[in-house]
């Protein structure tokens, strides 16, 4: 999907431009996003991301239909983006990540974030579990996501927290949209 | 000191134990909270703790995360003393409704 608009009781409408039909200034500014020291040393991958890798990873996932990475707009400001990936039609699951704008100065903006994934993998894409896999010493990522429901399961890789969420969007819609 | 500015002072202290921030730590109404102590990742913790903290104490279901806060002349998470002043609003609220 292009452009999704999601209604959130809460906060009103959040705008998620999908990264494959983002102009080029759009995608440079998410690669700026992207190599944020903050955002790079919560990453599996810390080293910086060259303009050419950024713009081969954009292409790659153009031709993927497991995987959609988006920037989220609110109120016209990026918030920052969201992704789902390595969905699992089947499994009806999916892998899904973040990471904040942090030249944003919304104090909602993980509110807002965490909100739009949850909304766009159960509502949108009617998966019935997501799934995160964090650092283990990303310990405020783990709480982030903790409070929204999301919790610990089994995982076999080392230094990774992975964390499930199923789906609670119709008895949760009061207390986190 | 009323009730409520304990609350929310305590909620802040213990976030801020937890954030090993000792401007938190030792909060008081004058202490800032986003942009200075706290990113907008500390504000869902304060948020969520002082709303459960809110419904243990005086059973009321309030909403301090939400387009009403952002349509504020003055944010209610620039300071311990706006969030105590905004909490206030709604509790009384609340209570007129309950």
């Amino acid at each position: 999907m292009k452009t999704v608009t999601i209604d959130m009781p809460k906060f009103g409408q959040v705008v998620l431009k999908n990264y494959t039909h983002l102009s080029h200034e759009a995608l440079l500014a998410v690669l700026k996003m992207r190599n944020h020291p903050d955002v790079r040393k919560k990453m599996f991958d810390h080293d910086p991301i060259t303009e050419s890798e950024h713009f081969h990873f954009i292409n790659r996932l153009s031709k993927r239909t497991d995987t959609e990475h988006f920037l989220v707009l609110y109120q016209d400001k990026i918030l920052g983006a969201i992704n789902v990936t390595d969905a699992d039609e089947q499994a009806q699951s999916a892998y899904v990540g973040m990471f904040s704008n942090l030249e944003s100065t919304h104090p909602m903006a993980a509110f807002i974030l965490e909100n739009a994934l949850i909304y766009y993998g159960f509502d949108q894409r009617q998966f019935t579990a997501l799934i995160a896999e964090v650092l283990e010493e990303n310990k405020n990522v783990i709480a982030l996501h903790q409070r929204f429901g999301f919790r610990p399961a089994p995982t076999d890789t080392n230094g990774v927290v992975r964390l499930v969420l199923s789906n609670v969007i119709e008895k949760n819609k009061g207390s986190h949209g | 000191m009323n009730k409520v500015s304990d609350l929310v002072l305590e909620v802040v202290r213990e976030l801020g134990s937890d954030q090993e921030n000792k401007a938190l730590v030792n909060a008081d109404l004058e202490t800032p909270l986003f942009g200075r102590n706290l990113d907008s990742m500390g504000i869902v913790f304060l948020v969520t703790d002082l709303e459960a903290r809110i419904s243990e104490e005086w059973d009321l279901a309030i909403t301090l995360a939400d387009e009403r806060a952002m349509s504020q002349n003055t944010s209610p998470f620039r300071s311990v003393k706006t969030l105590t002043q905004y909490t206030q609003t709604l509790l009384d609220e609340a209570k007129t409704s309950a």
